[in-house]
């Protein structure tokens, strides 16, 4: 049994998988959004309608998201070296995980703000607010629950993702289940590494529900 | 004076293949303090043209004046502004769902940066104005259609505009509560001096609340006037249609028989103690049935109606006519 002497492998690896998911997701996000309101704004019955940039926007993210996420890992291994100077380990993951979901949680956010009442929105005009104020203080704020259901898929797909990043040496669970599991055939290993992700998984699902769930007032 | 002037207005909608004109040829003026009702059938562009007053919607040609202000030529700024001065309310509430009572009705204040402990005192004050103080900490879906309506009109006079737009505000109320939301209108244009446009369907709440309509029928304005006037004897089909035809009594179903010729005739409450179909029957020595006959108030005063079958010779058709002409009575053919 490798369970009792290699725990702190296991405790390694969930701070790998957790490091290279939170990580990336934030940065995701903090890309993700801008661009999700831009395609929601550029749309036909956006806020601010401009077929020109929305098609460019939608070509972009398009492109991002049909190419298969470990071709795009080696793909963007330039990029990669440049932006946090390695290609290997949990921290080299990371560019290609942003790259992957950044374009994925832009049509998670369109969509979710494509929920919105255009009525409210409609309402907000009426009462002088600009454009900022109502993506700000209508758009985003009526949109949360639906937002966090989205996060919780995307976290869940990029925590699921990083477990490829063992093709780079990059750490983590999926990384352990594939050495130590698939390479070396260690049925316990890989065993022990699914039911983690899978518990893992399992609580970052039911964490965004929960708070999505207790925010939306609508219920 | 007039707060709002609507000159030679017209709004086209351009589809992939075709033209579609929503408006043309609108001028309305609606005097500062007044209830102006704009009433028509659905897509007889009631809506657009509640929206052009606020420019949510831009005209495609025409212009619309607030306080002599010229709309169109105003920059984003400027109109951002003007919109502060016009509150406007929706047929479904428009409410923010995810924000409490309070927020909601500080929304508006927020936006245009007002200072927060004179903002949140303005909103109590306004939801006690709207008998929903008890509700300030309650979500949107925690209540009635009618409380949410009075929350959205505490909402749109936050800002204490000058005039309150109303987009069929009541067409999603039961009739209890739109006469509750109506007489809140009442109160708001009586004692805080807003200037009220109602855009509805419904007869009853032109009938109810508003000094003056104006009658929309395809794109165009058919009739224009004092309520009491224009129901007392409306001139355009769709006014008949509208105030004579469509009412709770739905008094269209009146058996009138073939080739017979029937009148309809409108009198007010001044002549309600003649008798002027006894009058007119002696008068010319000839009967007539009557088919149908109602009466209302209407802004305090009795307006009636009766709907008579003449007999078919053609001279005493026109010796009753000629009657009814010197009595002031009007009347027209149905």
């Amino acid at each position: 049994m490798f369970l009792a002497i290699d725990l702190s492998l296991y405790i390694t690896a969930i701070k790998e998988t957790l490091f290279m998911t939170f990580v990336s997701s934030f940065i995701s996000y903090v890309i993700g959004i801008p661009l999700g309101v831009l395609l929601y704004s550029t749309a036909k019955d956006g806020l601010t309608p401009n077929s020109a940039v929305y098609n460019f926007l939608s070509l972009l993210v398009n492109i991002f998201r049909s190419i298969p996420f470990l071709i795009l890992l080696i793909l963007i291994l330039p990029i990669t070296r440049v932006l946090v100077g390695t290609t290997i380990g949990a921290k080299a993951v990371i560019p290609p995980l942003v790259f992957s979901a950044s374009p994925y949680i832009a049509r998670m956010v369109e969509s979710s703000l494509k929920e919105v009442d255009l009525g409210v929105i409609e309402a907000a005009k009426s009462m002088g607010a600009t454009n900022f104020q109502i993506i700000t203080k209508v758009l985003l704020s009526e949109s949360k629950p639906s937002l966090l259901i989205g996060a919780a898929i995307t976290i869940t797909t990029i925590l699921g993702y990083s477990a490829m990043a063992g093709a780079v040496g990059g750490g983590g669970l999926g990384d352990v289940a594939i050495r130590y599991g698939y390479y070396r055939y260690n049925q316990d290993i890989m065993l022990i590494t699914v039911v983690l992700l899978v518990i893992i998984v399992q609580l970052i699902q039911e964490l965004f529900m929960g708070i999505a769930r207790k925010s939306d007032k609508r219920l | 004076m007039a707060i709002i002037e609507i000159k030679n207005l017209k709004k086209v909608f351009t589809t992939k293949n075709d033209k579609l004109v929503a408006l043309q040829d609108i001028n309305i003026s609606i005097e500062k303090g007044e209830i102006f009702g704009i009433i028509g059938l659905s897509g007889a562009g009631k809506s657009t043209l509640v929206r052009m007053i606020n420019f949510l919607e831009r005209p495609t040609e025409g212009d619309v004046y607030f306080e002599n202000k010229n709309i169109g030529t105003l920059n984003a700024k400027e109109l951002r502004n003007i919109r502060k001065e016009i509150g406007m309310i929706f047929q479904n509430f428009n409410l923010l769902e995810q924000k409490n009572v309070l927020k909601n009705v500080l929304f508006p204040l927020e936006i245009s940066g007002a200072e927060k402990e004179t903002s949140i005192k303005k909103a109590k004050e306004l939801l006690e104005l709207v008998d929903l103080s008890d509700k300030e900490k309650s979500y949107p879906s925690q209540l009635s259609g009618g409380q949410k309506q009075r929350v959205a009109i505490a909402r749109a006079l936050a800002t204490n505009p000058k005039v309150l737009l109303c987009d069929e505000a009541t067409s999603a109320l039961d009739p209890k509560t739109t006469n509750q939301i109506l007489n809140l209108l009442k109160r708001i244009n009586r004692e805080l001096g807003v200037t009220v446009v109602i855009i509805t369907h419904q007869m009853s709440v032109i009938e109810n609340i508003c000094d003056r309509v104006a009658i929309l029928d395809q794109s165009r304005v058919v009739e224009m006037g004092a309520v009491n006037e224009v129901f007392k004897a409306p001139k355009s089909d769709i006014g008949k249609k509208l105030i004579f035809g469509a009412t709770e009594n739905k008094d269209v179903d009146f058996e009138k028989s073939n080739n017979k010729t029937c009148l309809r005739l409108a009198f007010d409450g001044s002549m309600t103690n003649e008798p002027i179909i006894a009058d007119m029957v002696l008068t010319t020595k000839h009967s007539v049935s009557i088919l149908y006959a109602n009466s209302r108030m209407i802004d305090g005063k009795m307006l009636g109606q009766i709907i008579i079958e003449l007999p078919d010779d053609k001279e005493i058709q026109l010796k009753m006519k000629q009657f009814l002409d010197s009595k002031n009575i009007i009347y027209w053919e149905v």
